[in-house]
């Protein structure tokens, strides 16, 4: 026989109020739990009253109609072939070349590496016996360059390979563990920090490089957004602020770069203890910010004008504040 | 999921203008019904009504989301947009009393209206835009879309258990909320 707690009594009394409309025929079935369920079906009633009171929709809702068919007729004029991932990339020229010896670099390093065990580890996600390896080799790959811009474009690359994880985690409907975030912070402070020990002629390159690529993923992890359970909506909207928050510091960097090398250089930021309420919440992503974040051409990345202003954010809270700028680094 | 609407859909993954016109024609006014209901303003409903046929638009190459069920899946979009929206607002939407009574329709005139009348009506408004969005999704989908605890557990990804447990906090929370607006 079926248990029945409050919440089940609940919804089958107001199943019956659905059918009969009358809260004391119904109560009739539960004499024992009426005291209970009286206000709990007259405030079902209601809410139902309530949204009944809806204004018929405005002819045809002809402006939404509009808009997807013009939306598919742009699809059904796009190329349909997928693009590589790299190919969605646009570089600016002068970047392209600067990074494309570091990336030969990492290919060149992952080359030995592709033992049977870690090429199966490669594709795993989140939750496999054999996502360790996966991240071990990773962190094999750090340890093996020294080189600053080479560890840039690894750690972004890895950031990249977070966000392919959460996609496949997305469209499998399975839960984005909190790992994905902390990894992914990880890999965006290894690429911050990696920046500020450059050569001072390149540094400005390797954080418009940086901007330049978060802002790929933050477009990625909207689109997401469309796909995802509302299980995986806080952790999606969470690993977004963070790229958010790490463009906006790579921005600000670009203007003050004395004080970002000197904060970053001093060691490793303190890591991120929450996903959600915890720093990230330091920094609030304005629908203004969102969209100079995401509009803003690479071609003026380096000129301190794209830079924003510092009262679009609101206070951070850690004491190391920088005044210069408006936000902690 | 209807043969027809199946065949629909499929023609529609390949942006196919005429099924894609069809689709809409037949679930957007559901959907801004639920907008509506979610957002209190009739141009702002009109507006994400067209934006969730563009995230459909966007999403529907991946089978996997709609072959269940469509209509789910579209619900699902919906809320997913009012959460942003309300994000990109910043803020929860208060929309004025009056304003709400006055713009699209007159509740008070329309036979609709609860007999306890406009403050009893502000006040519920008032109290349901302070439940959580969850609270709020259960209650639309419940007793304004009419759907069954298994559907809507199926649209918010949930048990019906938990579906249960939420339906029963936000009636509890509400009818709180109004006996001390009441009391006010």
């Amino acid at each position: 026989m079926k248990a029945h707690t409050t919440e089940s009594l609940l919804t089958e009394s107001l199943e019956k109020l659905q059918k009969t409309r009358n809260v004391t025929v119904v109560l009739a079935h539960y004499p024992d739990k009426a005291e209970t369920l009286h206000p709990l079906l007259e405030t079902a009633q209601q809410a139902g009253v309530y949204y009944a009171a809806v204004p018929r929709p405005p002819e045809g809702l002809h402006e939404g109609r509009q808009r997807a068919l013009a939306f598919a007729a742009t699809q059904r004029a796009a190329v349909p072939a997928r693009r590589a991932v790299w190919g969605n990339v646009k570089f600016p020229n002068n970047l392209f070349w600067k990074f494309a010896g570091a990336i030969a670099v990492i290919a060149f390093i992952l080359i030995p590496l592709r033992g049977p065990l870690v090429s199966a580890a490669r594709t795993t996600l989140p939750g496999n016996p054999l996502y360790s390896l996966k991240l071990s080799s990773e962190d094999q790959l750090f340890a093996s360059m020294d080189d600053a811009e080479a560890q840039v474009v690894l750690a972004i690359s890895l950031a990249d390979e977070r966000v392919e994880e959460i996609r496949a985690l997305v469209e499998k409907q399975q839960a984005i563990p909190v790992d994905v975030l902390y990894r992914t912070d990880y890999m965006f402070r290894t690429a911050l920090m990696s920046a500020a020990w450059a050569p001072e002629a390149v540094m400005s390159n390797m954080l418009a490089y940086i901007i330049h690529h978060i802002r790929q993923q933050v477009q990625q992890l909207e689109l997401l957004k469309v796909q995802a359970t509302p299980r995986n909506l806080p952790m999606l909207n969470d690993i977004q602020t963070l790229c958010m928050k790490t463009q906006i510091i790579a921005m600000v960097a670009l203007e003050n770069p004395e004080t970002f090398r000197e904060a970053y250089r001093a060691g490793t930021p303190e890591r991120m203890p929450l996903p959600s309420g915890g720093p990230l919440s330091g920094v609030v992503i304005t629908e203004e910010l969102r969209n100079l974040i995401t509009s803003t051409p690479d071609s003026s990345l380096l000129t301190p004008a794209t830079v924003p202003a510092a009262p679009i954010l609101t206070p951070t809270p850690k004491p190391t504040a920088t005044p210069a700028s408006g936000i902690d680094f | 999921m209807t043969t027809r609407e199946h065949a629909l859909l499929k023609r529609a993954q390949a942006y196919d203008e005429q099924a894609i016109g069809e689709l809409y024609d037949h679930y957007a006014p559901f959907i801004y019904t639920y907008l509506y209901r979610r957002v209190h303003d009739a141009k702002v409903a009109e507006d994400l009504t067209g934006d969730v046929f563009v995230r459909v638009l966007q999403a529907i190459q991946s089978e996997r989301f709609w072959q269940t069920s469509f209509r789910g899946w579209l619900y699902r979009i919906a809320h997913n947009r009012v959460i942003d929206y309300y994000r990109e607002q910043s803020r929860m939407i208060q929309v004025p009393l009056e304003e709400h009574l006055e713009s699209d329709h007159d509740v008070a005139d329309d036979g609709n209206a609860p007999s306890a009348g406009r403050q009893a009506f502000q006040t519920l408004a008032s109290a349901l835009d302070q439940l959580t969005p969850d609270q709020q999704h259960v209650l639309v989908l419940r007793f304004g879309e009419g759907m069954k605890v298994h559907e809507v557990a199926a649209i918010m990804d949930k048990s019906t258990g938990a579906i249960e447990a939420l339906q029963h906090r936000a009636l509890a929370t509400l009818r709180r909320m109004i006996e001390q607006g009441n009391e006010a």
